[in-house]
């Protein structure tokens, strides 16, 4: 395994750049474009994806990430651009000439041939002799456990065997890239959390560079090298996990991954001022009209040893989660979202007040 | 490369095959409508000249105007019937489990695979039995009974398709069960009974294999009245009468296109 | 529960009773009188002598072989000629299959005489046909086009096809497109797609298409009569002969139980086989056997 490892943001962040210079690039997306008509479903997408790396598409539906994966796949011809896979332009070939393996949202298994002939199916296709073409469905239904069910019948499987069908059949043929799209969506919330760590785990044992497309920013935080954050067909950000969450490029980003504080004002003299005239230090910021991002362990209530400035605000809301308490709290006419734990009995209600203070090292700033 | 090849074939093939396929399914109406304006004295294809003698000559034709008033008549009332007597009996297979249901459904639409002559010949024995024999009622019997499989087929679709959770939804917003009837099934349901009707309509207007056992000699039909004079003189009055029932098959179509879709019947 | 069952009756009388009454009841009649002794409209006894006529004689037993000959011929035709047009209106999107649709479906409701009166006018001594032909040169002087077996043949297929079409596109309807890029994806070109995956999910659809479309064509009697004349001979023709010219109700009563034997046959057989087919396709007993 040459992946990046998880470890603190800046780091990861290097790491990341260095393998992308060093490694193969499997996939090469340039300038790629899909119109209908005057509407853009993709436009401006530039991406390298190096061997090995898993990299998720992320967006809201509606936002080209389907699309993009589809191009590769070559179901939807772009508009413009061009497509490379393992350094060949594919652009215009059909997809039964590209070297992508996908696994579709539903599936798609054959209804009519069983477990086993799902996985030979491509195998047939690309000519493979009967006894390899055996030993390699053997192989595959090994590696995603599901050997004792090779004469079963798509239908009499549960949605996570389906799925590592799905997989191994696709895997079968050895791809240059394998394509997921929306890979957990049609599980139970419980199936999906336990088959993210499987899939995780069997693709690092394969080692085979992935693309998958979710709106669920969880998986993408859990499952990937790199996330590329989509918004209205184009790039929002691209980064390691770490990367989109600590320093989001823009309010979008800051929003749709994770919770954050958002508050509306301006950095003077490395100073940032609120709208409503809050003041939080702002070293090294430049001038100008700026969003302060605060993700919510940034925040805490106010304790013994002061880390800076101390706010005190009016509880808005206070919704309890178990682990956490999710705490809305008002400072003039800015508001902050803090996330705590509180023991049993101490809780903040709605109407409390409550003293918060910041953790200068979580402040970020994106443009306005 | 081979396989490229093999595709590009596969739609080039497909593209002649389909356009030819819609051109042939047109063929013999366009052909019917085209001779009736023949100014010439016989059917002949391309016709010689235009004119409208031939419908001035059908419309004073006594045989083809009486027939086509029988087949008016007969159309609506057995559409009128067989709504009557399918919409219960879709309604029961859709609402309700019985024994013996799919038995019901089988039979009830097996009229539309009894071959029509069998058919044909049972009728015209049990009506000569009961002594109808070459009535109007003979007539309305049988084309009740071949119209009742197309009302149940699509009316069955309907209810189907038909959400009954909409039902419950109105009965939760304090609807009574009258109020749901009116403000919602019937409502959603109008266009499927508006296809059903068109489709015993048209099935019962066209309808020459049951008609010629049951409608010799008395009151028979357009279609039988088309038959037996194809069979003995070929002029071109018969085109412009076809034209007549292209034109009121085409306008009760048209009614189902308007209303509902041509999807929804098949 | 009782209410709900008065219910039930009432709903279930009115078309039970027509259909009791005006199909069972007739050709119940007409299943004893196929027995009858005799050649006349009213005849009595019992004898299998109308079975034997029919059965036993070589003239006979060749229109029935003519006729299941047509019908089958028309059942392949249609499912090699519809199937396409089937599967590209399955795959259409909404809008533009309901015009196509259009097309397909007007011909099934027009009147039958009709279109076998077009068609008497396309391929007649100064028909269509003749006229192309002699226009391009091809011949000099009119062609007999018909009264011929494949005359009969071609209006049966332009008949009945729309059935095939339908039945092909509500079967196709039913596949998940989706299937077909993963067959892409797994290598397989458009060809292989369709024979590996595409046609066998299919085969439900062509299989009641090709059922009907054999039942249809056997039945037939006014477009073999018209269009194929004396030359071509099919049972159903033959039948309406019998009933209206010769009055010989007894013949022809046996004569219809035999066809109605053919049509009953081959819709069982296709039952089967597609009951036998399920079973063997989603492997339901293969894999009980094997947990």
């Amino acid at each position: 395994m040459n992946k990046t490892p998880g470890t603190p943001a800046a780091q990861s962040l290097q790491s990341a750049q260095a393998g992308a210079d060093s490694a193969e690039i499997v996939v090469f997306l340039a300038d790629l474009r899909k119109s209908y008509g005057n509407f853009d479903a993709v436009k401006d997408f530039t991406l390298n994806i190096h061997k090995g790396e898993l990299v998720c598409l992320l967006g809201p539906s509606g936002c080209g990430k389907t699309t993009t994966l589809r191009m590769i796949a070559g179901f939807i011809e772009p508009t413009s651009g061009r497509i490379e896979i393992s350094g060949q332009d594919v652009s215009l070939l059909p997809p039964y000439k590209r070297d992508t393996g996908m696994v579709f949202q539903s599936y798609a298994l054959f209804p009519h041939m069983s477990v086993e002939a799902n996985v030979a199916f491509g195998l047939e296709n690309l000519g493979i002799a009967p006894d390899k073409r055996k030993n390699r469905v053997l192989e595959m239904l090994q590696l995603v456990e599901l050997e004792h069910l090779a004469g079963r019948y798509p239908k009499e499987l549960s949605g996570g065997q389906q799925q590592r069908v799905a997989l191994a059949r696709a895997l079968a043929l050895h791809p240059a890239v394998l394509l997921l799209d929306e890979p957990f969506s049609n599980l139970d919330a419980q199936l999906r959390i336990r088959l993210r760590e499987e899939l995780r785990k069997l693709i690092g044992r394969v080692n085979i560079t992935t693309i998958f497309v979710t709106h669920d920013q969880e998986e993408a935080l859990m499952l990937s090298d790199r996330i590329v954050v989509m918004r209205n067909g184009g790039i929002e950000q691209i980064g390691t996990p770490e990367d989109i969450y600590e320093n989001p490029g823009t309010r979008f980003v800051a929003e749709f991954i994770g919770n954050c504080s958002l508050l509306q004002g301006m950095v003077k003299d490395g100073v940032f001022t609120s709208e409503t005239g809050l003041s939080i230090p702002a070293p090294g910021r430049k001038d100008g009209n700026c969003l302060l991002v605060l993700r919510p362990e940034y925040i805490r209530p106010a304790s013994g040893k002061a880390l800076g400035q101390r706010y005190a605000g009016l509880v808005e809301s206070s919704d309890y989660y178990g682990s956490l308490t999710r705490i809305m709290l008002s400072v003039g006419r800015d508001s902050f979202l803090l996330e705590a734990h509180f023991p049993p009995g101490t809780r903040p209600r709605k109407g409390d007040r409550l003293e918060l203070e910041i953790d200068p090292h979580g402040v970020r700033f994106v443009e306005a | 490369m081979q396989a490229g090849a093999r595709d590009k074939a596969m739609a080039v093939t497909g593209l002649i095959l389909r356009a030819s396929v819609y051109i042939t399914l047109a063929l013999p109406a366009v052909i019917v409508v085209i001779s009736s304006f023949t100014a010439g004295e016989s059917l002949r294809f391309p016709p010689e000249g235009f004119s409208l003698k031939w419908y001035k000559a059908a419309v004073n034709s006594e045989p083809f105007m009486t027939s086509l008033w029988v087949s008016v008549r007969l159309a609506c009332i057995s559409t009128v019937l067989s709504l009557l007597i399918g919409l219960p009996a879709a309604f029961a297979l859709d609402r309700y489990a019985f024994r013996g249901k799919e038995l019901f459904r089988t039979l009830a639409l097996s009229p539309l695979v009894v071959p029509m002559v069998v058919l044909g010949l049972g009728l015209l024995q049990f009506m000569a039995w009961l002594g109808w024999n070459q009535t109007f009622w003979s007539l309305l019997t049988g084309h009740v009974l071949i119209t009742l499989p197309y009302v149940v087929r699509t009316l069955t679709a309907g209810f189907f398709m038909f959400d009954k959770r909409l039902e419950q939804a109105a009965m939760n917003l304090r609807a009574t069960p009258w109020t749901v009837l009116r403000r919602i099934t019937l409502p959603l349901l109008a266009p499927s009974v508006i296809s059903a009707g068109v489709f015993a309509f048209v099935a019962s207007f066209g309808n020459i294999t049951i008609s010629v056992f049951l409608g010799f000699g008395g009151e028979t039909t357009l279609p039988v009245q088309i038959f037996t004079y194809v069979e003995h003189s070929y002029d071109p009055i018969l085109a412009a009468v076809s034209t007549l029932v292209i034109v009121v098959t085409l306008t009760v179509i048209a009614i189902v296109e308007k209303f509902s879709g041509m999807d929804n019947i098949v | 529960m009782a209410g709900s069952r008065t219910k039930l009756a009432l709903l279930l009388a009115p078309p039970l009773l027509l259909l009791v009454t005006f199909m069972l009841l007739p050709l119940l009649g007409l299943f004893r009188s196929s027995f009858f002794v005799g050649s006349g409209p009213i005849a009595s006894g019992f004898s299998f002598e109308q079975y034997a006529k029919f059965l036993l004689d070589e003239y006979y037993l060749g229109v029935l072989a003519e006729t299941i000959g047509i019908g089958l011929s028309s059942a392949v035709l249609s499912v090699l000629i519809g199937y396409p047009v089937g599967y590209s209106l399955a795959r259409l999107p909404a809008e533009k299959r309901r015009r196509r649709l259009i097309l397909v479906i007007l011909p099934m409701t027009l009147s039958l005489v009709v279109v076998v009166f077009g068609w008497l006018v396309a391929l007649g001594r100064n028909g269509l046909l003749n006229s192309i032909l002699m226009g391009l040169g091809v011949i000099d002087s009119p062609g007999r086009f018909l009264f011929n077996r494949a005359a009969v043949l071609l209006v049966l297929v332009q008949q009945y096809l729309p059935f095939m079409i339908l039945s092909v596109m509500s079967g196709v309807a039913q596949i998940d497109p989706v299937l077909e890029q993963a067959a892409a994806n797994l290598r397989a070109d458009r060809f292989t797609t369709f024979r590996r995956v595409i046609l066998p999910l299919s085969i439900p659809g062509i299989l009641s298409g090709f059922t009907l479309v054999f039942i249809l064509s056997v039945s037939a009697f006014i477009t073999p009569k018209l269009i194929g004349g004396s030359r071509v001979q099919m049972i159903g023709s033959l039948i309406y002969e019998q009933v209206l010219t010769v009055l010989n109700w007894p013949f022809s009563a046996a004569m219809s139980f035999v066809l109605l034997t053919l049509t009953l046959g081959l819709t069982a057989l296709a039952n089967t086989l597609l009951a036998v087919r399920f079973t063997a396709d989603q492997g339901k007993k293969h894999a009980s056997r094997r947990a």
